[in-house]
């Protein structure tokens, strides 16, 4: 920590625009910055992987930056790691998305197509699992989704699950384990109820 | 459940934003961002900016970059010069999250696919600006070129084949009107289509609405120019339709 204000270190892997989830990361009042760089993302207390597109592309990038090492170690050591929509897939073990591909594997799990309907896009609820201390004041938020993939793996690591249609099967809206978080939604673009929730998840990454 | 929802649109004409009367005829209202941000203030479900003059120019990505500093808290949607991968690619790199694709289905529908590669499908909305012939037979109205017909076989099989997620239905004839959305185009694109639909034009009030967001198939409604003219407007009308599945009005606040 920096003269008291938590330093999030925002992963550039050349996918997707980072600015938006900076701006959000500085409104909430932390310092921030964007880097490719492991010894700049070293002087971060979280990190944060946000993420757009594909997964085979996006792995192919952070293979390409050289960032899958750092990551999985970084996680290995217990950094705090927020994962955000295509940044929490790339946290399972593989994704069929476009073939198959391995991923960081940092949450047991697999990414695959979400069936009927293909896509989840729009403003949709929580369902915080139990035991979910950290989520817990955001069940029943309405938070935004944007995707046709979805985290599928044991139920221990599921912090909360999202319906398309009452009673219909749940997709996986986040996941945990230990001090590695994926938000299937997005917070930084959920006004308000994201930003709640993404402050929280920051404070308690930099109580680690 | 998943919510439907109320979009707020900005036109935007040679840099600014302006009101649209049909296509025909823009009043300007100013810089887009400060209409931008407004509506991010509001509470809007989604923004839709369509710069409706690029043509060949490309997308307007000092624009899109420029509403990305904004620092919204609400999503982006763009439309406007979109055509080739690498300007889906550009657009998101903005600050884009989904874009609105409107010429290039007729004009280079193969270049679709790539987008939806590059960016992913969820991305992807088709825009149809549709109205009724003479013999009131649906017509799609081709902005670029002014022509009016039968949606091209491309296009058909570009929303057959589900390489957009969703279809931005334009009513072209009661755009800038505010006498509401013809609903007869939402039933004819639903006969060609499961996929989710968003209606834009005419649309201004409450009693307009109620009955497009009522339709199983109709994932949410844009609304333009009656946002412009009223402080607050969505969640007055987010208000008088407490009665249907839309997210809860909640006004930004800081945290």
């Amino acid at each position: 920590m920096n003269g008291g204000r938590l330093t999030v270190g925002i992963v550039d892997y050349g996918v997707g625009n980072h600015t938006s989830v900076l701006r959000c990361v500085r409104q909430l009042g932390f310092r921030a910055r964007i880097s490719p760089q492991p010894d700049e993302l070293d002087q971060a207390d979280v990190l944060l992987l946000p993420g757009v597109g594909a997964f085979p592309t996006a792995m192919n990038r952070l293979h390409a930056s050289g960032l899958v090492g750092y990551l999985q170690q970084a996680a290995q050591l217990g950094r705090p790691l927020i994962g955000i929509c295509l940044g929490m897939q790339l946290l399972a073990e593989n994704s069929t998305e476009l073939g198959f591909t391995p991923g960081l594997g940092l949450i047991p799990g697999a990414v695959e197509a979400i069936g009927e309907p293909r896509w989840h896009i729009g403003w949709n609820s929580l369902e915080v699992a139990e035991g979910q201390t950290l989520l817990h004041a955001s069940d029943g938020e309405v938070m935004y989704f944007n995707h046709s993939y979805a985290f599928q793996g044991p139920e221990a690591f599921v912090a909360a699950w999202s319906r398309v249609r009452e009673g219909s099967e749940p997709l996986v809206a986040a996941i945990q384990r230990g001090s590695v978080w994926g938000l299937q939604f997005h917070p930084e673009k959920s006004q308000a109820p994201g930003l709640e929730l993404l402050d929280r998840l920051i404070r308690a990454g930099g109580e680690c | 459940m998943l919510r439907k929802r109320l979009l707020g649109a900005v036109v935007v004409r040679q840099g600014w934003a302006v009101q649209s009367f049909g296509y025909r005829r823009w009043l300007p209202l100013g810089k887009p961002e400060f209409l931008v941000e407004n509506l991010d203030r509001w509470g809007a479900d989604g923004i839709v900016v369509l710069a409706i003059d690029r043509g060949d120019q490309g997308p307007d990505l000092q624009l899109i970059e420029r509403l990305g500093a904004l620092g919204l808290s609400t999503p982006l949607t763009y439309g406007g010069g979109l055509s080739t991968e690498e300007h889906a690619r550009a657009a998101v790199r903005a600050g884009a999250e989904r874009l609105v694709l409107d010429s290039v289905l007729s004009h280079n529908p193969q270049a679709v696919g790539a987008m939806a590669s590059a960016v992913g499908v969820q991305a992807l909305v088709a825009a149809l600006p549709l109205l009724h012939g003479a013999d009131g037979e649906l017509q799609h109205l081709q902005h670029r070129t002014g022509s009016k017909g039968a949606l091209a076989g491309p296009i058909c099989e570009l929303i057959a084949g589900e390489q957009v997620s969703e279809i931005l239905v334009i009513d072209a004839a009661g755009e800038g009107k505010g006498k509401g959305f013809d609903p007869a185009l939402i039933q004819a694109v639903e006969r060609h289509t499961g996929l989710p639909l968003l209606a834009f034009g005419g649309l201004d009030r409450p009693e307009q609405i109620r009955p497009l967001l009522s339709r199983s198939q109709l994932a949410g409604v844009v609304v333009g120019n009656a946002l412009n003219y009223r402080e607050h407007a969505i969640g007055q009308l987010k208000a008088s339709l407490t009665d249907q599945p839309l997210r809860p009005h909640r006004q930004r606040c800081s945290v």
